[in-house]
């Protein structure tokens, strides 16, 4: 009980991901609504995160509220992957990176990526996964497209975005007879 | 074309109520000042600021929401959007910001701000 109380005392101060990054949040519509198509309202964020794992960022797999709503088939997954980036949540660097898996996907919509991204203001946490990605694998969609044809939009930090550590997979010695390898985290499709 | 201008007649147009939007940035600039320069009415956004007060109304401003999805859906093949909306208190203001109006004869009132951020 006594943690319970504390929670929710700390809860409005947590700081947000623009907060950590040095700049403002905007107010999202994308946000809104998508918590009342899925009917999560003020859980959106926890929707948006259990829809990504069930939709192929399986690195991620928790288990979740049962309570959460379902999926929803008009709800893109560019949209998911951007609403998971948005500055207005509470910083959780595993949202960004389920986010990361979820775009690594040659089924995503790479222009309309873009375009969500920069109506959106993700701009900084895109091309900071996409300069990772570029390290692993420099041809994978969706991220190839967005180094050439997503203007950055510079913020004060970046060094609060997700260390390329926690993006990948590293395989062991062992495991395929070489050198230990990091592979880029691609969407279970 | 003026493209802010295009961007708040294409919500205008989607409301199905009166609201009240406070802009700044270019397309404040190119709306509430005569003789701004030409390069203001290209961009492709419009930026506001909503007031605490409007965010906590009681409908939520569902219409307004409704209203942006619409107007974002219709003009992106144009590449516009409204999307960039910040609470007044992520915004340096002027003490009297909301008491700030410039009339814009192209489109009725127009509340803009010199604010930045």
């Amino acid at each position: 009980m006594r943690n319970r109380s504390m929670e929710l005392k700390e809860q409005p101060f947590a700081p947000t991901l623009a907060r950590k990054m040095g700049e403002v949040a905007h107010v999202s519509g994308l946000l809104r609504r998508l918590a009342l198509l899925s009917g999560a309202q003020q859980r959106v964020a926890d929707w948006l995160f259990k829809v990504a794992v069930e939709r192929g960022a399986t690195h991620y797999r928790r288990e979740f509220d049962p309570a959460l709503p379902p999926d929803s088939s008009a709800v893109t997954d560019e949209e998911v992957g951007i609403a998971l980036c948005l500055g207005e949540h509470p910083y959780d660097l595993d949202r960004l990176r389920a986010a990361a898996q979820l775009l690594s996907s040659p089924r995503v919509n790479a222009p309309r990526l873009c375009h969500l991204a920069v109506q959106e203001r993700c701009e900084p946490v895109l091309l900071h996964i996409a300069g990772l990605a570029g390290r692993f694998a420099p041809e994978l969609h969706p991220w190839a497209f967005l180094r050439q044809h997503l203007p950055p939009r510079p913020v004060p930090r970046t060094d609060v975005l997700p260390h390329w550590t926690r993006l990948v997979s590293h395989t062991g010695v062992s495991a395929h007879g070489g050198p230990p390898r990091a592979d880029w985290l691609c969407r279970h499709e | 074309m003026n493209n802010p201008l295009h961007i708040l007649q294409t919500l205008d147009r989607h409301l199905t109520v009166p609201m009240e939007l406070t802009l700044f940035g270019r397309a404040a600039l190119a709306l509430g000042y005569a003789g701004s320069p030409a390069v203001f009415a290209t961009t492709r956004d419009v930026d506001a600021i909503l007031p605490l007060s409007w965010l906590e109304a009681a409908d939520e401003n569902r219409d307004f929401w409704q209203a942006q999805q619409r107007t974002n859906e219709e003009l992106e093949p144009k590449g516009l959007y409204l999307t960039h909306l910040f609470r007044e208190v992520e915004v340096i203001l002027t003490p009297d910001w909301q008491a700030v109006v410039f009339v814009n004869c192209q489109f009725g009132e127009i509340k803009a701000d010199g604010g930045w951020w």
